[in-house]
């Protein structure tokens, strides 16, 4: 569990004049499932892309399983099992098919192909679809048929870009509870991702990015003691105004201030002292309440404690 | 190995698909049959001569005008093939011949004059006086009549005008025979006697079978595309096997369903519309791969090079309309010009190569043709190999 398997240094990434990854530094270690955690643009997907030889390094170095993706980038490609972020099927060709295909790339042949096609199919229940084009499956079927066509080959390290994008909460849950299969199995889990929920609920290490950098990085423990110090509360009222968002963030001892739809996070170091400073503001402006609470801080709060940006922003 | 996997995969996933399978196999055919048939107007060739009446002559020859050359005249409208293609009637009057003609009872109407053979003797030029009617293929055909006639005859007296009278009667002695034979002065037959000519069903099946291998190219820049708008790119490329193998496992794959659709537009081509494609297989197939290639090349250059399927697949219509067009593709166009052009094209030298092949042509010119196309072909995929390089296949 201690062993690097995947070892990225000093990784640069440009776009023209644009930074994508700026100086990335990561350990992922041998059989955990490592999540990746970053709004949109963060830097996420081109670090996938780097760590799977889909894209060159422009500077620093990756290694998986102790071979370098730059040198063989062809050996790496054997270890991994890439799930994309889009939908990656051959739409008008059956589902087994599609897997097969993929399999035979993998150099699986035989007996042993046929076992890892019906065993992938059955691993995302579709083994009684087999024979249907994924044309006529649902969204939460197709993202499951877009994980059997990265697994059939058992590969040590399974990326999944986003997998749960777009489907409904049973394949979503179906999704995640095969994840942690997956890496009982044995396979080592990189799992990206702008959903705070799913990466705290699967990983064993977080690594927050933002702007192509990484922010924080270590177990949910640790990365919630970094904001431990600070309490969240969350208000939930009407007529809430630009005027009472501003005065909470003009307080001195209100950390952070948020507010979306019909709610207002404030991060404070002691709730019972700021509480009475915070529903005096509320009331001077007729914020009518219907709900208040108080939370332990997530890595939601850390991201915005980090970056005074939410996540989904 | 992984070549093959993904040529075989791309094959199966073709003839999956009803579009393709129309387009590539169905569409040619019927073009086939509905150009060889409508335009077959436009080729006098193979095909069966079409037989028309004969024409009605009424001739007036003048009193007391029974010379030699005269003599020699008749002879020859009594030719063998000369009398299935007029029919004489002699007319005492010019008057009553005229009155013939616009009651339309005879086609044409010869005067011999009454000075004819004189003129004739005295070494100046022959010339009868003609009265042509309202059908102008009738006139056509007894004007060619007559004229060989007064051709040859005139022949005779620009010999003698050169080498003397001795000479004249030697030349016309030759060329006319004895008095009496039925040599005839015009020989009925086609113009290529070993099966030189092709007909409008095998210029369109030769046309039609390059523009559609060319469209098999259009194919395959769609499958192109679509790997990359179906993200499926994106999975391949993480595969272990290279950008290149990737790429040239779908164009062999395209290669291939090019390579049934030839099978296919050839035997059905012969067994329905019965289209001869000539005594040299082996070279036809040769003709049919290097087009194939060629088309396969464009294909992955217009792929590689666009930014879009839709600008890719427009330009690869409007190249191969263009080139089919250009080279006569469409109709044969006898523009100088647009002949010209039409020596750049693939199409030109494909059908130059096929079409020479079906006539039983001369086997250096098949082979100049092909080689031309393999010229081409290398050009293309030296280009093809420097705008991978360059631009690369990628999700």
């Amino acid at each position: 569990m201690n062993m690097a398997f995947v070892e990225i240094k000093d990784v640069v990434k440009r776009y023209g004049s644009n930074i994508s990854v700026d100086h990335l530094n990561l350990s992922i270690h041998e059989g955990e499932i490592f999540g990746l955690l970053g709004p949109n643009g963060a830097g996420k997907s081109t670090a996938i892309n780097m760590m799977s030889g889909l894209m060159k390094i422009d500077h620093g170095s990756i290694s998986v399983d102790g071979i370098s993706v730059n040198d063989r980038p062809l050996e790496v490609k054997k270890r991994i099992g890439l799930v994309p972020q889009d939908l990656a099927l051959y739409e008008t060709m059956p589902a087994a098919d599609n897997v097969t295909f993929f399999a035979k790339l993998h150099g699986l042949r035989g007996k042993l192909l046929k076992e890892r096609v019906e065993e992938a199919l059955e691993f995302v229940g579709l083994q009684d679809r087999a024979k249907e084009m994924p044309a006529t499956f649902s969204g939460g079927m197709k993202r499951r048929l877009n994980i059997a066509c990265a697994i059939m080959h058992h590969p040590k390290l399974i990326i999944m870009d986003e997998p749960t994008v777009g489907i409904d909460p049973q394949s979503r849950n179906h999704i995640l509870e095969s994840v942690r299969t997956l890496n009982k199995m044995g396979s080592t889990i990189i799992y990206t991702s702008h959903y705070m929920e799913e990466v705290a609920a699967i990983s064993d290490r977080v690594a927050i990015m933002d702007q192509g950098h990484m922010i924080a990085c270590g177990t949910q423990q640790e990365l919630r003691e970094r904001v431990s110090s600070l309490e969240k509360i969350v208000i939930k009222a009407t007529q809430i105004t630009e005027a009472v968002i501003d005065e909470l963030k003009l307080h001195p001892r209100i950390s952070r201030v948020s507010s979306y739809e019909d709610v207002i996070e404030l991060y404070v170091a002691s709730s019972q002292q700021e509480l009475q400073d915070i529903l005096f503001i509320c009331a001077k402006h007729n914020v009518i309440l219907q709900s208040l609470a108080c939370e332990e801080p997530d890595l939601e709060s850390l991201f915005l404690n980090l970056t005074g940006r939410k996540l989904r922003d | 190995m992984n070549i093959w996997i993904i040529a075989w995969f791309e094959l199966r996933r073709m003839f999956r698909t009803r579009t393709v399978i129309m387009n590539l196999f169905l569409l040619p055919l019927i073009l086939i049959f509905i150009l060889g048939t409508a335009l077959s107007i436009f080729f006098n060739s193979g095909d069966k001569i079409p037989d028309l009446d004969p024409v009605k002559v009424a001739m007036v020859e003048s009193v007391g005008n029974r010379g030699a050359v005269t003599s020699q005249l008749n002879t020859y409208l009594q030719g063998p093939d000369i009398v299935k293609m007029i029919i004489v009637q002699d007319v005492a009057t010019t008057e009553e011949a005229e009155k013939l003609l616009r009651s339309q009872k005879v086609d044409y109407v010869v005067t011999v004059p009454i000075d004819f053979d004189h003129q004739v003797m005295s070494g100046k030029e022959a010339k009868l006086q003609l009265m042509l009617g309202s059908n102008r293929t009738a006139n056509m055909v007894a004007g060619t009549v007559f004229d060989s006639f007064l051709d040859e005859i005139n022949h005779g007296q620009a010999v003698a005008s050169v080498v003397g009278s001795m000479g004249l009667h030697q030349e016309v002695a030759i060329s006319s025979g004895a008095p009496g034979d039925t040599h005839s002065y015009v020989t009925v037959g086609k113009l290529n006697d070993e099966a030189t000519s092709y007909s409008a069903a095998q210029y369109f099946a030769v046309a039609m079978l390059i523009m559609f291998l060319l469209y098999s190219g259009s194919t395959a820049s769609d499958s192109l595309f679509s790997e990359r708008e179906n993200h499926t790119l994106y999975r391949l490329q993480s595969m272990p096997i290279s950008h290149a193998q990737i790429l040239v496992g779908k164009m062999i794959g395209s290669s291939i369903v090019a390579m049934v659709q030839t099978l296919v537009i050839i035997a059905v081509s012969y067994l329905l519309y019965g289209t001869n494609w000539g005594q040299q297989p082996l070279l036809l197939a040769v003709t049919c791969m290097l087009l194939i290639f060629a088309s396969m090349a464009i294909a992955a250059i217009v792929a590689l090079m666009s930014k879009s399927s839709s600008s890719a697949s427009n330009f690869m219509q409007f190249l191969i309309v263009a080139m089919t067009f250009f080279s006569g593709g469409f109709l044969p166009i006898p523009v100088g010009f647009i002949q010209n052009i039409g020596e750049f094209t693939l199409n030109h030298w494909g059908m130059q190569s096929i079409l020479q092949i079906m006539l039983h042509g001369d086997m250096s010119e098949i082979i100049s043709s092909i080689g031309m196309l393999a010229g081409i072909c290398a050009a293309l995929l030296a280009v093809t190999a420097i705008v991978y390089r360059k631009v690369g296949y990628h999700a």
